[in-house]
């Protein structure tokens, strides 16, 4: 059971102290990540330049703004603007001489010494940019702190309507968000032209494929920073509301980023960056699989009317199965090892998953904050009826399938009804007829007449042998003893011996057998008419 | 149910998301992807697992559903994560009505580990009686980054009734003719064989029956028994809270003296070991249509509890007239069934019909609570008709009644 024991003021001010250094530290780290970036580009452009000590530069600029900034914020306009020009001053002083002492070509005296002839040489393009890029660090780095200040608790914040003051930080960390978003996605622009081959811009400079490792730094730095301001919000909410707060509070938040930013970087890293095929083509894929599917149901429903038409005389014989369609080839990764190619197929499925999925989720996002202008359109109209169509379709489909259904369950259970459930009933057999050889066709045919003599009021008892069954079938169709004794010695010969009967011997049977089951019906009719 | 708080921070995070998306689309540079998935996975992970949370904390309160004023309760709100996620924050809050708590809301902020819950005490002193919600209780809970919008929960209501004042009654001179019961009565007619006094010599008249012969052959004169009259008090309460049968500038507190007089009355006559029975024409917010059901008259402490549950959350009614509830239930009484009328106004229908009841063999009893019109001439009616009144002002009037 964790401890409720509230925080006293000096308490959440120690916590607040840790997150804030934190937050700093976030944020000059961010700023050098930049600066790695920046330099990248530059490098790709003029490739003799070498700028890493551009990155060491901005984040000591950062720190020092960040650093300086509660002290500057007491003091008056006028102090705090002759402050910030002194400050600049020393900064491209520091800068210039620095610069020198860099210079291979000449030493740092010399240069010192040719100012008084010609001041210009102050001024050269590297130094210019690099104090473009410091004063940005600079700037970008005032306005961070700025806001961060602003979600710092006061005993004066007690004084605040709760409402004011909790506009006034969330519009502040809303700032930062959006301010750490936009320069993440200069950065990635930044990261991609330094390895895209774009020649048509930059001439003919080979893509350099630099490292991008200080992007994804910059925004794990963006997510830790994320926490700790989203902490320090909700940690002065509650400290106005005086609600109390259990002590472990930032202790276990701290942990539980950690970890969380651990699972999120693990789930980033496994994840598809790729697709080997494109979108068409696998929409064509799944379409042309969807198909393979219902081909083969409709294959299986068609077996027993496939059967029933093979009966017919001269039926062709079944068809071979349609050949399952083959994944498209895959497309040649110079870079890459060809992996296996169903792996490839489950990765290109995620990737366009998640992209469809994010288009799809951006523009319901749209269109629900946008109702009003959606409704002018009456687009919103459109979809109901659209969807409508859709589902009605749906609906279509699925009564067919019902039909379907039960209609084969009923045939199914009309087939056990008359076959397996009535006495002395053959099981209902579907074979192949045309695969059957001689003495299968005449078992079968005399199983048949077995069938119709039951139905024509004559079964067979258990204990009769096939002699004894056509003695009791002799005495209904006296006319026909003769054929019934060679139909009953036909199959006796192909039941119960090894005589392997000739295709004349089984379409004799089948010619015996249709006078027979002739015979029958005609039996059977007399008798209902005497009835 | 949970339901999700408007934030701004879902539109910023989409654009981005989509502007990165269009960079790696074009490039096909697999880090861009990374950086996607970086994000969103952010949002829409720390998403789920805050709706996931919020909804599998189980909540629950343990306080004691009844109270009398005065009692001191120990509640405790227990928050139970019983899933291996963390909840990284929980806001709870409490609303509780001031008439039993001194702060009207409970706050606490406090983070929960995989499996492991929480408790929140309080306590709760009553100090007047109803029928008061506890709660309901609001937790709220977001993610870790913040970038998706805060969820909130609300957890249903629990009730707590807290019972009327009883005062401890000395005596009460409730008419009764129900022989055979357990309280003394001054009565002889009532003599209760089960309840012998003693012996006396024979006089001419004593039935032989009650000749003991034990005694008489030990003293060779005819000694008869004694036995003590005892009567059986069956009691029906009617508590009129007809809102204009009450002084409009005493309305409150003679309403609130007329239920604590009846849970005295109850609480005395059940401690007598009697039966009492309720009815009254307030309302009671637990009622079908409101409406206060009859309590039949029986003993017992589940017929007390049941009858100071129902006084506890009584509140005014105005559409059944206190002579009409009589009149209808009149008939379900008995001969010998003592009726005892709280009520802040009695008018000559009311007396009528109390006359009425009395007629038909039932014992009135008229209490008369708060500022009342023209008493004199009502005591003076009342006292032509044979009906017992007694006229309780305020409370101080009510201890002196309690005292004699």
């Amino acid at each position: 059971m964790d401890s409720n024991v509230s925080q006293s003021f000096s308490e959440l001010k120690r916590g607040e102290y840790f997150t804030t250094v934190i937050s700093h530290i976030m944020v000059s780290l961010m700023m050098g990540c930049v600066s790695i970036s920046l330099v990248q580009l530059a490098e790709r452009i003029f490739t003799e330049w070498s700028g890493n000590y551009l990155t060491i530069l901005v984040v000591f600029i950062s720190a020092e703004r960040i650093l300086t900034h509660s002290m500057v914020e007491k003091l008056d306009q006028e102090p705090k603007v002759l402050y910030h020009s002194a400050e600049w001053v020393t900064i491209a002083a520091g800068l210039r001489l620095f610069l020198f002492s860099r210079d291979p070509t000449g030493n740092l005296f010399e240069r010192l010494s040719e100012l008084h002839l010609n001041l210009s040489i102050l001024f050269t393009g590297e130094y210019i940019s690099v104090l473009i890029v410091l004063l940005m660090a600079w700037l970008f780095s005032g306005s961070f702190v700025r806001d961060l200040e602003e979600l710092r608790l006061d005993k004066l914040d007690l004084s605040w309507e709760l409402g004011i003051l909790e506009n006034r930080r969330q519009v502040a960390r809303e700032a930062i968000i959006n301010r750490i978003l936009v320069l993440g996605i200069f950065m990635v622009f930044f990261g991609v032209l330094t390895r895209v081959d774009i020649q048509s811009l930059f001439g003919p400079y080979e893509a350099l494929q630099a490292p991008v490792i200080n992007i994804l730094v910059y925004f794990i730095f963006a997510l830790i920073l994320f926490s700790q301001t989203q902490f320090n919000v909700l940690r002065g909410r509650w400290m106005w509301n005086k609600i109390p707060i259990s002590q472990s509070m930032g202790r276990k938040w701290l942990l539980n980023g950690v970890i969380f930013l651990g699972i999120i970087l693990l789930l980033a890293y496994l994840l598809p960056t790729r697709y080997t095929f494109g979108l068409l083509d696998l929409v064509r894929v799944i379409v042309s699989t969807g198909i393979s599917i219902v081909l083969f149901i409709s294959a299986l429903l068609a077996i027993p009317f496939g059967w029933l038409l093979s009966l017919i005389p001269n039926s062709r014989t079944i068809q071979e199965p349609l050949e399952s369609t083959d994944l498209p080839p895959i497309i040649p990764q110079p870079v890459y090892s060809t992996p296996n190619p169903t792996l490839q197929l489950i990765q290109t499925i995620l990737f366009w998953s998640f992209f469809i999925g994010l288009v799809i989720f951006s523009v319901i996002y749209y269109f629900r904050i946008n109702a009003q202008s959606v409704n002018s359109l009456r687009i919103g109209e459109m979809i109901k009826s659209v969807k409508g169509f859709i589902t009605q379709l749906f609906t279509w489909f699925h009564g067919r399938a019902l039909i379907i259904k039960n209609m084969v369950s009923s045939v199914y259970k009309y087939l056990i009804n008359v076959m397996v459930k009535s006495p002395g009933a053959s099981k209902l057999v579907f074979p192949n007829f045309n695969r059957l050889n001689s003495n299968q066709k005449i078992i079968f045919f005399y199983m048949r007449f077995l069938d119709r003599a039951r139905a024509s009021g004559i079964p067979r008892k258990p204990h009769q042998t096939p002699s004894q069954f056509t003695s009791t079938i002799d005495q209904a169709l006296p006319d026909l003893s003769p054929e019934l004794a060679k139909f009953t010695g036909a199959f006796q010969l192909a039941r119960y011996s090894n005589h392997a009967s000739t295709p004349e011997e089984s379409a004799h049977v089948i010619v015996l057998w249709n006078k027979i089951v002739r015979s029958l019906k005609e039996a059977g009719k007399q008798d209902a008419n005497r009835e | 149910m949970a339901f999700r708080i408007a934030g701004e921070m879902t539109s910023t995070l989409l654009i981005f998301i989509i502007v990165i998306s269009i960079i790696g689309s074009f490039t096909l540079d697999s880090f861009v992807f990374h950086v996607v998935y970086l994000i969103a996975g952010t949002f829409l992970i720390g998403r789920w697992w805050t709706n996931y949370s919020i909804s599998s904390l189980r909540v629950t309160r343990s306080v004691n559903s009844h109270a009398f004023l005065g009692e001191k309760l120990f509640a405790q709100v227990t928050i139970e994560n019983p899933t291996i996620l963390p909840v990284p924050w929980v806001q709870v809050r409490e609303s509780l009505p001031l008439e039993i708590s001194s702060s009207k809301l409970i706050q606490r902020s406090f983070t929960l580990g995989p499996r492991s819950r929480v408790s929140v005490d309080y306590t709760l002193i009553p100090q007047k009686r109803g029928y008061y919600p506890l709660g309901p209780i609001q937790l709220s809970s977001g993610d870790l980054m913040g970038l998706s919008s805060e969820v909130e929960r609300i957890c249903p209501s629990s009730y707590l009734t807290v019972y009327p004042r009883i005062l401890p009654l000395k005596s009460v001179r409730i008419p009764s003719r129900s022989p055979l019961g357990i309280l003394r009565h001054h009565q002889p007619v009532y003599e209760d064989p089960s309840r012998p006094m003693g012996k006396r010599e024979y006089s001419p008249g004593d039935s032989l029956r009650r000749i003991d012969w034990k005694s008489t052959a030990a003293t060779s004169h005819l000694q008869v028994k004694l036995h003590e009259p005892s009567i059986n008090i069956e009691t029906v309460l009617v508590l009129n809270l007809d809102q204009d049968d009450y002084h409009h500038k005493s309305l409150y507190d003679a309403s609130e003296l007329a239920i604590t007089i009846t849970a005295s009355l109850a609480h005395w006559i059940t401690e007598k070991r009697q039966s009492v029975g309720l009815i009254s024409n307030g309302l009671d917010t637990m009622g079908i249509n409101h409406r206060i059901d009859p309590i039949q008259s029986r003993k017992g402490r589940t017929n007390l509890m049941q009858i100071l549950e129902v006084l506890a959350r009584i509140t005014f009614g105005r559409d059944l007239s206190i002579t009409a509830l009589i009149r209808h239930y009149r008939p379900r009484l008995s001969w010998g069934n003592s009726l005892i009328v709280v009520t802040g106004h009695c008018g000559t229908e009311l007396l009528d019909e109390l006359y009425q009841a009395q007629k038909s063999g039932i014992n009135i009893m008229l209490l008369l609570v708060g500022q009342i019109q023209a008493m004199k001439e009502l005591e003076r009616k009342a006292d032509v008709l044979n009906i017992p009144v007694y006229h309780i002002l305020d409370e101080r009037d009510l201890e002196k009644w309690i005292a004699t």
